[in-house]
């Protein structure tokens, strides 16, 4: 890598971590759904340092050039965190499920009460006529 | 003026257990609120009949959450003073009192059971002791005072706390060490007293191998945030 191309590696990662950090600091992003994110901010800044490790992958797997290594570690990693909210939005649907059911049950118990004391009110009126 | 105070234990597959430990605190004279974490088995059930008033929650929130659940109770009852146990039996409920003491007479905000200023409580694993001093450590940095006992779940709190923590402040999973630095920046007085504890017989919440790392992770990243964290305004 050139310094140039080191620099905006650097300036992008730091960025990205200085990003989340603030996220995190509003509340706005929770540490649960964070940690791949955190992963590949730092996996950006440690690239200059993780270069040597980087082309022994490259010549190992057969890569064209460096960039089509890189393209394909974002892809792998964007399909990890579409992974990630996958089973986070499963997880929301079951809950949501069982909330609205739980809420139907509640509102049929209220209803009943309701009735029920309508009926206790009507008899009383009755005795006192 | 008689004031009103309430013993939150969150609950999840206890059947076993919480009978006992809602009847021991209830002896020390104080209400009980078990939070039923949509147990499968009759916790909700078994804690009602030891004399318990029971919040089942309908989808299991975790630790965090059904303790939570709890404060929203508590603020909603109007409650005073708020101690909160385990329902699984690690927490002697005889130190409620101890806990509750320095709240009701003005001395501080939260005060917090630590088992290792006990000579007589259990000693957690090696591995856990380590992690716990580590992030106690971290913690003793941040707020400028010793904190021993990071992780203790075992707390009494007044009401103003018992409203902070119905915030979003209070975090999702794990309210350990980085709650102590943000009760520290909102200036609340915290303190420390030896509690008994015992080892606990339920599942932990930190079993397996995928938990406890991403335990560390969490932690270590709330602690980072914790001392810049945005953080509610406390009322004059």
């Amino acid at each position: 890598m050139s310094p140039m191309q080191i620099v905006f590696v650097l300036i992008v990662g730091f960025l990205l971590l200085g990003l989340l950090l603030n996220l995190i600091r509003y509340g706005t992003l929770s540490e649960k759904y964070s940690l791949v994110w955190i992963v590949i901010a730092f996996g950006i800044i440690a690239t200059p340092l993780l270069q040597p490790l980087y082309n022994v992958v490259i010549d190992l797997f057969g890569f064209v050039s460096p960039v089509t290594f890189y393209l394909v570690c974002a892809l792998l990693l964007v399909l990890l965190l579409l992974l990630q909210f996958s089973l986070a939005f499963t997880a929301e649907r079951k809950q949501r499920k069982r909330m609205i059911i739980e809420l139907a049950m509640l509102k049929n118990e209220l209803e009943t009460v309701s009735l029920r004391l309508d009926d206790y009110e009507r008899n009383n009126v009755d005795k006192k006529k | 003026m008689s004031e009103k105070i309430l013993a939150i234990i969150p609950a999840y597959k206890e059947e076993e257990r919480i009978s006992s430990v809602v009847k021991q605190t209830i002896g020390q004279g104080i209400p009980v609120l078990v939070v039923d974490d949509c147990s499968p088995d009759q916790t909700a059930r078994v804690a009602r009949e030891a004399g318990a008033m029971v919040l089942s929650l309908p989808i299991n929130l975790g630790y965090a959450g059904a303790l939570q659940a709890g404060y929203h109770f508590a603020v909603k009852m109007d409650i005073d003073y708020v101690v909160q146990l385990d329902g699984d039996g690690q927490h002697d409920p005889a130190f409620c009192s101890v806990l509750l003491k320095p709240i009701i007479k003005g001395e501080a905000d939260v005060v917090m059971g630590s088992r290792f200023l006990d000579p007589g409580s259990y000693r957690p694993t090696v591995f856990r002791r380590l992690g716990q001093r580590f992030f106690a450590q971290i913690a003793s940095r941040f707020i400028g005072e010793e904190v021993t006992d990071p992780t203790t779940g075992f707390q009494a709190l007044s009401r103003e706390v018992a409203e902070l923590y119905c915030t979003d402040v209070f975090p999702e999973d794990y309210p350990d060490a980085d709650l102590r630095i943000i009760l520290d920046r909102l200036g609340f007085r915290v303190l420390e007293l030896p509690v008994r504890m015992y080892a606990s017989e339920g599942e932990s919440m930190h079993g397996g191998i995928l938990k406890p790392i991403y335990y560390i992770y969490k932690m270590l990243l709330a602690m980072l945030v914790a001392p810049i964290k945005v953080l509610p305004k406390r009322r004059a």
